[in-house]
């Protein structure tokens, strides 16, 4: 983490090179790929409803940064399993005076594991997209067992637990999500609950992100040995309750994977002005955004806490 | 490949110790100043054959006549003729006198180091008169600035001494000053280099064709040997320009014995402000950056066979603030100080012994220190003294970063000349590396020290070559050669071997074909985060990671004296580079918690084009033409998708024009322009919607983040870049010596040329543009320059 000091010792180079900047000139160059696209986003999970976003992307020299993205409400958007029929998704909106939330949506259709998914988009004037993820099959988790490690640091309200949870990784190159909630009621005070991410901080500092946006843990099968893979964790539970510990081991697609995984550290390195420019994984033909799939299994643990 | 280049090898070296021969050897000086003289034509015009004076003027020649006449022909000096009857072998000292004019005809016979002649390709002496005599940037006369004006070099960003040398990065240069690597050859950020012109006596840069005796380094050698110190007397030169000053002197501690050099420049405009920002804040602030070089040499002649020479180069940059404030309260009293600041630089020192161990065998044996180091601090001090009783209290915070790479060296070398048609030279080098990788240490008040990043680092490299460069017949000549090198780490030992091959084919007197194959390797890399020579840039060794750089080049030219000092050539070449390293996606220097092998990825490079150069080194007007047609591209497994980019500095065209002309004894007129198609940017095209994983009620639903869209790494060409620079020089001789007036202007027509590019909000139209910023518009510039 950047320390206020280390800033203010790098503000001071930099300030030194900005003052040679002796003439700014804004310029009106034609700066190609500015025309929009259309933007798909969806994920696929055994949920009881398939959402699909659209929206339209903004040339880098339209607008401002914060402005909302037009959500596109006329376009037509396809679902087809491998060898199936294309099915039409519905349009459903749902707009609060805070937000805009429209989508396309398919309901109780279940998606077969190891199946390929393909998606089709279109919308006047803009270019049709398509793109196609597959399914992936559901891991189990073979065990979970745990340890309690004691208080946390200098903190006595909580106790370090370390999990670990075994399944099998099988051949060929997969991705994971490791992510959950914790939720609890007090053991010594009525209508006192607790609830939370489960926020799993990795062991092994080969899988430490800094930059990871979400609560999940996300990674690769490069350093799992396939049947006997096992991911080694840690989070802290608060004393005094006893707390549903809910562990979701999901199988995630190759496109969540890069596309999260590349989209948190553009974001985290936002105003970085001497940072590598991040290059997000893009799998929409003829456009933006992401399709991507996962499966989940999941174990919920009971574990009380003494105080 | 190796048992072939072995066989031929020692085929030669048989035939040639059988050889029954008379030689004359010793050393080309200055009759002026003693200085030696570097590449020295030595012709017998009755054998039609001849030698050059190597780096330390050292020359032999053999023959099976003892009656010889040999011409000694150098630019810039009266021809030396000289008739031997030999009953022996001969070590002799010859003295060329500078002619005052460089002459416009070349007399018939005599050769005047012809471009045509060598094996060498890729290779170009730069002129020193020109360095002197062209317009500079506020008047600092800068050899790297020339250097980014011949074909085959780019500059990198405007106004920045960065070299790009056929399609490499600026860590694939070997800068040598008296044989020893430069690391940081930059000052105020890369705007100038740090070698100072009064105490430089020679400049070659080799792009190619690299012989056997050179390694280390992918791209270029810049080879820079600083001057002796004259011998016969006391004289010194220097200028005061607008940023900085200059002085140099040198001369004879014993005469035609032992002799002395010393240059320092620095700049002042800290101590011209200093006073100003004092008095407007009652004493309390002090900002400032300044820098300076030291270089010092001392160069004994013991006897005609040995000769020891002392050498120092010292400089760096600072940037600093200091601030202090107190204040009364009823309490008491609070004194604050606070200092921040940041500084880099180069120490260098060599110890060379030169012997002579007989009329054929030169030798030189070479023991070399280099340190950089860089450093960012941040200190702070507030201590409250109570107005009652009570001790004083401290709070303090000190933070520093900083970063270097140390090396000490073992060199020998060895120059034997068996007869005319063979120079043969073998050597070895030892190098201690220490790397000192980006650490962040602080202390706050009394707790202990926190120290975070990469830790000091030992590795070894060394190198053995040995090549020859001989004749075949009339026409054709060859330089074979073998360059073997290694690095040993704590956890991985790197070995290369690399054969190079170049060979030359006379069509007739005036021109030539050459032909060039050599491979590379590099054990060191440069993470730079920008092209502006930084001094954040870190070097760092090949690791069990990321291991070393090597390339393979092969180049073809066509080479043509015309006469009047004109000569003329026209190169092609293809350079293949794997192991090249780039930061990965994300990547920060300002992240020192990580280490720097997790922010780096490795990949390969590749780069092609033709150079044409038309150069006029003769005469009234001297200067050059120089084009470049190229490409330069990379790719990596982990950066654009796996996929080909352009390189950052992927100039199409570059073209340079350059001219300095005598108008009289008392004027010179000189200019130069340059053109170069403008380098790539990453710049973002699209921003679109993120797509958030987590139903909260609605999927997707926006959450004021955007996604930022770049089609491709380097997606966007900035503008072009092009500049005229003019100057005119007053002459004048004075009593105790010549006096110069140098008027500049740099940039003449004021061409705004990009700096950096990038998206910006443009208050005016209220819309996005893109915004450029630009460094230097029109800047004219006065110096005063003399000699003495």
């Amino acid at each position: 983490m950047i320390t206020m000091k280390k800033q203010k010792t790098t503000l001071l180079a930099l300030v030194i090179v900005l003052a040679f900047s002796a003439c700014e000139q804004f310029l009106e160059v034609e700066l190609p790929g500015q025309e929009p696209k259309l933007v798909l986003n969806a994920l696929l999970e055994n949920t009881d409803t398939i959402r699909v976003s659209l929206s339209k992307s903004r040339g880098v020299l339209d607008a401002s940064e914060n402005d909302r993205f037009e959500q596109i409400k006329n376009g037509q958007v396809f679902i087809q399993p491998e060898n199936g029929p294309r099915i039409p998704l519905i349009f459903k909106e749902r707009n609060s005076p805070f937000e805009t939330i429209s989508f396309y949506y398919l309901a109780g259709y279940d998606l077969k594991a190891g199946g390929t998914y393909k998606i089709f988009a279109e919308s006047p004037g803009l270019a049709s997209v398509n793109s196609q993820v597959i399914f992936p099959e559901s891991i189990p988790i073979k065990e979970i067992t745990y340890q309690d490690l004691g208080p946390n640091g200098s903190s006595q309200n909580q106790n370090l637990f370390e999990f670990t949870l075994k399944f099998e990784d099988p051949n060929a190159k997969n991705y994971y999500e490791l992510d959950g909630n914790i939720f609890g009621r007090s053991t010594t005070q009525a209508n006192n609950f607790y609830s939370g991410g489960l926020n799993p901080q990795p062991v092994n500092p080969a899988y430490e992100k800094d930059y990871s946006w979400g609560s999940g843990l996300l990674f690769s099968d490069v350093l799992l040995r396939g049947k006997d893979s096992e991911m080694v964790f840690r989070i802290n539970l608060p004393k005094g309750f006893e707390m549903d510990v809910e562990i979701n081991l999901i199988h995630v697609s190759e496109s969540y994977y890069k596309y999260y995984d590349s989209a948190d550290l553009q974001n985290y390195n936002r105003g970085d002005i001497l940072s590598q420019p991040v290059l997000i994984y893009n799998n929409i033909q003829n456009g933006l955004g992401n399709f991507s799939a996962r499966n989940r299994d999941q174990q919920i643990l009971t574990i009380t806490v003494e105080n | 490949m190796r048992n072939l280049l072995a066989t031929v090898f020692f085929c030669f070296i048989f035939q040639s110790g059988f050889a029954q021969k008379l030689t004359i050897s010793g050393t080309v000086k200055d009759a002026e100043n003693g200085e030696t003289l570097i590449g020295v034509n030595v012709f017998d015009k009755k054998n039609q054959k001849g030698a050059i004076s190597n780096n330390f003027g050292f020359f032999s020649y053999s023959t099976f006549d003892s009656d010889v006449e040999l011409v000694f022909s150098y630019v810039g000096y009266d021809p030396e003729f000289m008739k031997f009857n030999l009953a022996g072998d001969t070590l002799l000292t010859v003295e060329l006198r500078p002619s005052g004019l460089l002459r416009e005809v070349v007399i018939e016979g005599e050769r005047s180091d012809p471009i045509q002649e060598s094996t060498q390709m890729g290779t170009i002496q730069i002129p020193l008169r020109e360095i002197k005599n062209l317009p500079a940037l506020m008047g600092e006369v800068d050899i790297f600035k020339v250097i980014q004006l011949l074909p085959g070099v780019q500059s990198g960003a405007e106004g920045a001494s960065g070299l790009y040398v056929r399609g490499g990065s600026p860590d694939q240069n070997l800068v040598l000053l008296d044989g020893v690597p430069v690391y940081n050859a930059s000052h105020l950020f890369g705007f100038f280099s740090v070698f100072n012109d009064g105490a430089i006596n020679n400049v070659e840069l080799i792009k190619g064709g690299f012989p056997a005796r050179f390694g280390g380094r992918l791209s270029s050698v810049i080879d820079i040997t600083m001057k002796e110190g004259n011998m016969r007397e006391f004289q010194g030169e220097g200028s005061i320009g607008l940023i900085a000053s200059k002085i140099t002197l040198e001369g004879p501690i014993v005469k035609d014995k032992t002799s002395f050099l010393i240059s320092g420049r620095r700049t002042y405009l800290d101590m011209i402000a200093r006073p100003i920002i004092r008095n407007s804040s009652d004493g309390n602030e002090d900002v400032g950056y300044f820098f300076y070089d030291l270089n010092a040499k001392v160069n004994h002649i013991f006897n005609k066979r040995n000769r020891l020479y002392l050498s120092y180069y010292g400089g760096e940059d600072v940037a600093y603030s200091n601030y202090r404030n107190s204040w009364e309260r009823s309490e008491g009293t609070t004194e604050s100080k606070e200092r921040a600041g940041l500084g880099w630089g180069n120490r260098i020192a060599a110890v060379r012994w030169n012997h002579i161990f007989n009329e054929r065998l030169f030798a030189n044996f070479t023991s070399t220190f280099t340190r950089y180091r860089f450093n960012v601090f941040s200190d702070y001090e507030d201590v409250f003294s109570p107005s009652q009783e009570g001790a004083p209290v401290r709070d303090f915070y000190t933070s520093k970063y900083f970063s270097g790479i140390r090396d000490v060296a073992l060199k020998a070398d060895f120059d034997f000349i068996p007869n005319p048609d063979h120079y043969i030279r073998w050597g070895g080098m030892w190098i201690n590396h220490r790397f000192t990788p980006g650490v962040f240490a602080s202390r706050e008040d009394n707790s202990p020290e926190v120290i975070e990043g990469g830790t000091p680092s030992d590795s070894q490299e060394f190198s053995v070559y040995v090549e020859d460069d001989f004749s075949m017949g009339d026409r054709f000549k060859f330089n074979v050669g073998a360059h073997f090198s290694g690095l040993i780490t704590e956890s991985k030992t790197y070995t290369s071997f690399q054969p190079r091959l170049s060979l030359r084919y006379l069509l007739d007197e005036k021109s030539s074909l050459k032909f060039s194959y050599v491979q590379m390797a590099q054990f060191v890399h440069l993470l730079t985060n920008a092209g502006l020579g930084l001094p954040t840039d870190l070097w760092v060794p090949s690791t069990d990671r990321i291991g070393p750089q090597e390339s393979w080049q092969l180049a073809a030219g066509y080479f043509k004296s015309i006469g009047y000092g004109l000569e003329f050539s026209v190169e092609a070449y293809y350079k293949d580079m794997q192991g090249v390293v780039e930061y990965q996606d994300g990547a920060s220097f300002l992240n020192t918690t990580s280490d720097w092998q997790d922010k780096v990825t490795s990949g390969a490079g590749r780069s092609y084009g033709m150079e044409v150069l038309l150069q006029k080194k003769t005469g009234k007007t001297t200067g050059w033409i120089g084009y470049t047609l190229s490409k330069t591209e990379r790719r990596f497994d982990e950066l654009n998708f796996g996929e080909w980019f352009p390189f950052r500095y992927d100039r199409r065209h570059d073209i340079s024009l350059t001219a300095v002309h005598k108008l009289s004894d008392k004027i010179d007129l000189s200019g130069t322009w340059v053109f170069g198609t403008g380098n790539f940017i990453t710049v973002p095209t699209q921003r679109y919607q993120y797509s958030d994983p987590f139903i909260n009620g609605g999927q997707n639903q926006f959450n004021g983040n955007s996604i930022e869209y770049f089609e491709s790494r380097n997606n966007f060409q900035m503008r072009s870049y092009h500049r005229l620079d003019l100057g005119i020089n007053f002459n004048k001789e004075k009593k105790w010596g010549t006096r110069t007036w140098n008027v500049s202007i740099y940039n003449v027509y004021s061409r705004l040329n990009p700096f950096y590019m990038d998206i910006g909000y443009n208050s005016e139209t209220q819309k996005n543009q893109l915004r450029q910023v630009s460094l230097f518009p029109i800047v004219p510039s006065v110096s005063y320059r003399f000699t003495f």
